[in-house]
């Protein structure tokens, strides 16, 4: 079972490695795809099936969607290439290193103080109607926060990508066709 | 149309410029509504499988709106007009089969009225009679067909159109049971028409006449409530009337937008004084309005018919003064014109006394009805573009000639 | 097909799926029995849904032709029969031309992942009382995941292409993907309310019985079912890119859409990851809202279960068919707005519906007809309005006559 972790692992780091060096942002939307069928794989391995079957819906199925989107969106040449930093400044390497050290203070302790299992154990036997409770009581709180906050973001996006209004748009009839038009009023 | 002003700088935001050789020169893009995106640039055509033929649209796109649109053809341009001049004037008749290829005996009356008009030429009653139930036929074989079409434009796999096509094979079948040919009739000469019409064809007439208005009930039950087809229809490609005189387009095109000019109520040619029949009108333009007026003016021409065959005189078809072969107008010039199916066709003929026109030009419906086809497009999705064109109704033989 | 003692009070065609696995299971040594048996399960998936797409292409072509007054292929074989033989043949014989500038890898890749991904779903179908591939506790879950990355690969045939028209249709795939998800998953909810598990085979099993003898407790016969259903099937059409909702491959707009640079045989692999797509979709439907594998009465269990699911598949398959045949397509603002404006809020009142439906289980009587009445007006009542808001400003109009 450990040959499983280690493949589901190496599919993870290899895709995400990958779509950090790619220079196609298509490529890497697509590998970061791939590295979030990993993860998936590595809750199933878990015996997590429920949330590896989120994970799958809401990533692969919903996420990706939202990347390639943006991404189609907003690059004008899909091949132009990355602008990459030109030079490291003194204040980029401080950030750089203060981002760093705050990643790592996070996740190191957690690594090392966790026990690192080599093999899937007997796994919570939780059943979809036991998560539901546990949603729907002890952590509702929780849920409706997260759900607000989902909202509030949903709301900003909106209003962020809100079309210009109409007194914005350009009047196509006085475009350059050039016949004369006449008086157009609409019979209706 | 015509006028891309070469003079003007092409906008940033188009990186690729179509070889002027199309004349097309993307120039005054209006930034896109919402501001984001670039633009992307698409040539519809000519190998498209809703362009009905050779006709290719430059649209340029923002998302899937068009915010310009350059109609190029000519790729089925065949030297019409000129090899008319180089032809009898007999000669010619055959050619005008051609034009637009689904309704010949319309094409051949406009010709023949200019013929007639020009060497002074009378036509007995009966052959103006038969000429109407020709017309009648023709216009609901045109109809029918761009219903069909139409509504394949629209994304219905197919249904409609077979639907459609079944009734004009049936019309084809007379067609081709009278003249020799389904679509290539080549049937009137000047003053009057080529064979008479056996007793037994217009029987055949009459029966395809009386199962017609049940079909069109069929097929408006079929399609013209369905909601899909209102919300892809109703308010798209709005053509305002000022705009449709302005640019000249006739037919039924013409009268969905509100105006009501019909040449068989205008200029009377033909029996068509004495036949009792109504001009549908739209309030909308919009593409169900220019659908629906087609519809109700094949309603009207089923009672056309059944009031042609009716009254149908007897006597000759062709009057045997009528000279076709080496026929000598004397010099002078001559328009006729009559309401095809999809509107004015006209013929203008010049004649300098010789057996051949001096200049023979035509006016085809199709052609002109297609100048407004960016106007009506724009601020509308590519899919909305596909239908427009499909409702202007346009027969590329005709268009390029 | 995990059970393994087989039951001996059932009619022998009814295990003789069964019986036939094990004869072929004791070819083999004890050791190897785990992988042959799932290597088994997966042939005989692949051939039966691959031979179903053969002649689902074929009756397709046939009903469709028939609607259309023609008589549809009927030259290759008696009446045709040999025609998707024939035109796997040409398929695999012809060019397969890949455009210059065409990105490779993705452009190969994008046919295969999407079958493979159109046919993974089907494992946790229950096809007969003891037909499931793989029992999972949370199948239907796994069902939506699998099914969750086939709009991507459409994604990458239409970017790979190099070809504008196929670069709209991956951003139609996309658009639609993200609007018709959320319906497809919110119409199952209410299911997994009423029934309170995930499991394909509890969900079948919870629609066994009739109730007063002869109204069967498949979901579809309750107002929220009914409405579930139709929502789901709205959904599955736009899922499996069919008619009216085939906006990525809209013919008469943009070609074929993403398959527009497909040739030969990878073009014949997107037609099979749609009708793998469709049934996959389709059975799934059955599973959740049509019973499953039930017969429609008691004394018609004399037929074996698989033939009942295999009756309402196909009854669904003709119904995608007789759709395509039947209806325009729509815009893709429409469907979007679609999506959004009808199919969304219907879900979400219809899971409060179920839920409804649930707490009122015990009611019996004169409060059952009560407890109709409430949920066939929370279905009928948003549906009135919706669509009427859905259509404002359309509608059929009169017409004048010119003044002569």
């Amino acid at each position: 079972m450990s040959l499983a972790f280690l493949a589901l692992a190496l599919v993870c780091v290899v895709t995400a490695s990958a779509a950090m060096i790619s220079r196609n942002l298509i490529h890497s939307a697509l590998l970061l795809v791939l590295t979030w069928i990993g993860l998936a794989g590595l809750y199933l391995w878990a015996g997590a099936d429920f949330v590896g079957f989120s994970q799958a819906i809401v990533y692969v199925g919903g996420v990706s969607m939202v990347v390639l989107f943006a991404v189609l969106l907003t690059r004008r040449q899909r091949d132009e290439p990355l602008v990459l930093i030109p030079e490291a400044g003194v204040g980029r390497v401080v950030a750089g290193l203060a981002a760093t050290f705050w990643v790592a203070a996070l996740l190191v302790p957690a690594m090392v103080v966790a026990p690192l299992v080599q093999r899937a154990g007997p796994g919570p036997t939780l059943t979809v109607k036991r998560i539901g409770e546990l949603l729907a009581g002890p952590h509702l709180v929780a849920v409706l926060v997260v759900g607000v906050i989902l909202t509030v973001s949903l709301i900003g996006a909106l209003y962020l990508a809100a079309p210009v209004t109409a007194e914005d748009q350009p009047e196509w009839d006085n475009g350059g066709t050039g016949r004369d038009r006449g008086n157009q009023e609409e019979p209706s | 149309m015509f006028d891309a002003n070469p003079a003007a700088s092409p906008s940033a935001r188009v990186r690729k410029v179509e070889p002027s050789s199309f004349g097309f020169q993307p120039s005054s893009v209006p930034p896109p509504a919402g501001g984001g995106g670039d633009l992307l640039e698409i040539s519809l055509g000519p190998h498209h499988p809703s362009t009905h033929g050779v006709f290719r649209m430059n649209v340029v796109l923002d998302g899937e709106t068009v915010v310009r649109l350059k109609p190029v053809f000519g790729y089925l341009h065949r030297n019409h007009e000129k090899l008319g001049e180089g032809t009898s004037y007999l000669g010619s008749m055959p050619y005008t089969d051609r034009l637009d290829y689904l309704n010949s005996m319309t094409n051949n009356w406009a010709y023949a009225i200019a013929v007639e008009k020009l060497a002074g030429l009378t036509v007995p009653e009966r052959a103006e009679y038969v000429r109407v139930i020709l017309a009648e036929l023709t216009r609901l074989l045109n109809h029918t067909c761009l219903a069909g079409f139409l509504m394949q434009d629209c994304g219905c796999s197919g249904t409609p159109l077979m639907y459609a096509f079944r009734e004009r094979e049936r019309i084809l079948d007379l067609f081709e049971s009278l003249s020799g040919s389904r679509m290539m009739c080549n049937y009137q000469r000047f003053g009057g028409c080529r064979v008479d019409p056996t007793p037994a064809w217009l029987a055949a007439v009459a029966q395809l006449v009386d199962r017609y208005g049940p079909f069109l009930d069929e097929f408006e039950e079929l399609l013209t409530g369905n909601e899909i087809i209102m919300a892809r229809t109703q308010g798209v490609g709005r053509l305002p009337a000022a705009l449709a005189v302005n640019a000249g387009v006739t037919g039924p095109m013409l009268r969905a937008s509100g105006v009501g000019h019909d040449l068989r109520k205008v200029d009377g040619y033909g029996v068509y004084p004495r036949l009792n029949f109504r001009v549908p009108v739209g309030d909308h333009g919009d593409v169900y309005d220019r659908y629906m007026v087609r519809v109700l003016e094949m309603r009207e021409s089923i009672s056309l018919l059944r009031q042609a065959l009716a009254a149908l005189p007897g006597g000759p078809v062709l009057d045997p003064k009528a000279k076709q072969r080496g026929l000598r107008p004397k010099a002078g010039e001559a328009y006729g014109r009559i309401e095809g199916p999809k509107g004015e066709i006209g013929f203008y003929l010049v004649s300098d006394g010789t057996a051949n026109p001096y200049r023979y030009r035509v006016r085809p419906p199709s052609f002109v009805n297609l100048t407004v086809l960016e106007d009506l497009c724009l601020g509308h999705t590519v899919a909305d573009a596909v239908i427009i064109l499909g409702s202007i109704d346009i027969v590329l033989g005709e268009v390029d000639r | 097909m995990t059970t393994t003692s087989v039951p001996s009070s059932e009619s022998w065609l009814e295990v003789a799926p069964l019986q036939a696995r094990d004869a072929l299971l004791g070819l083999l040594p004890e050791s190897l029995h785990w992988i042959a048996s799932s290597v088994l399960a997966i042939a005989v998936l692949v051939g039966a849904f691959g031979l179903m797409f053969a002649y689902l292409t074929l009756a397709e072509r046939k009903l469709l032709g028939r609607i259309q007054n023609r008589p549809g292929p009927n030259r290759t074989g008696w009446a045709g029969l040999l025609q998707p033989f024939a035109d796997a043949v040409k398929a695999l014989t012809k060019e397969d031309i890949v455009p210059r500038d065409a990105d490779k890898v993705l452009h190969a890749l994008a046919p295969v992942s999407l079958v493979a991904l159109s046919l993974i779903g089907l494992a946790v179908i229950p096809f007969g009382r003891h037909l499931v591939a793989i029992e999972l506790d949370a199948a239907v879950l796994y069902f939506f995941a699998a099914g969750a990355a086939t709009e991507l690969s459409i994604f990458m045939a239409g970017w790979a292409s190099r070809n504008k028209y196929s670069l709209l249709a991956a951003m139609r795939a996309l658009a639609q993907l993200i609007s018709y998800e959320v319906p497809l998953l919110l119409s199952v909810v209410p299911v997994v309310l009423v029934a309170g598990t995930l499991s394909t085979t509890a969900i079948v099993a919870a629609q066994g019985g009739w109730a007063a003898g002869f109204w069967p407790h498949w979901h579809v016969l309750t107002p929220w079912g009914f409405s579930a259903f139709c929502l789901f099937m709205i959904a599955a059409l736009a899922e499996s890119n069919r008619s009216p909702f085939d906006l990525p491959e809209a013919e008469s707009e943009l070609i074929a859409g993403h398959l527009t640079e497909y040739s030969g045989f990878k073009y014949a692999l997107f037609f099979m990851a749609e009708y793998f797509g469709m049934a996959a979709l389709s059975a799934m439907a059955v599973t959740l809202f049509l019973g499953g594998w039930q017969a429609p009465l008691g004394w018609l269990e004399v037929l074996p279960s698989y033939v009942w699911f295999a009756a309402k598949l196909l009854a669904l398959l003709a119904g995608f068919i007789w759709i395509r045949a039947t209806f325009p397509r729509l815009r893709i603002d429409q469907l979007t707005r679609l999506a959004w404006k009808f199919l969304v809020p219907m879900a979400l009142l219809n899971l409060a519906n179920a839920a409804f439906w649930s707490l009122t289980a015990g009611w019996s009587g004169p409060l059952q007809a009560v407890r109709w009445a409430v949920s066939l007006a929370a279905v009928v009542v948003p549906f009135l309005l919706l669509s009427r808001s859905l259509f404002s400003g359309l509608g059929p109009r009169v017409y004048r006559y010119a003044p002569s």
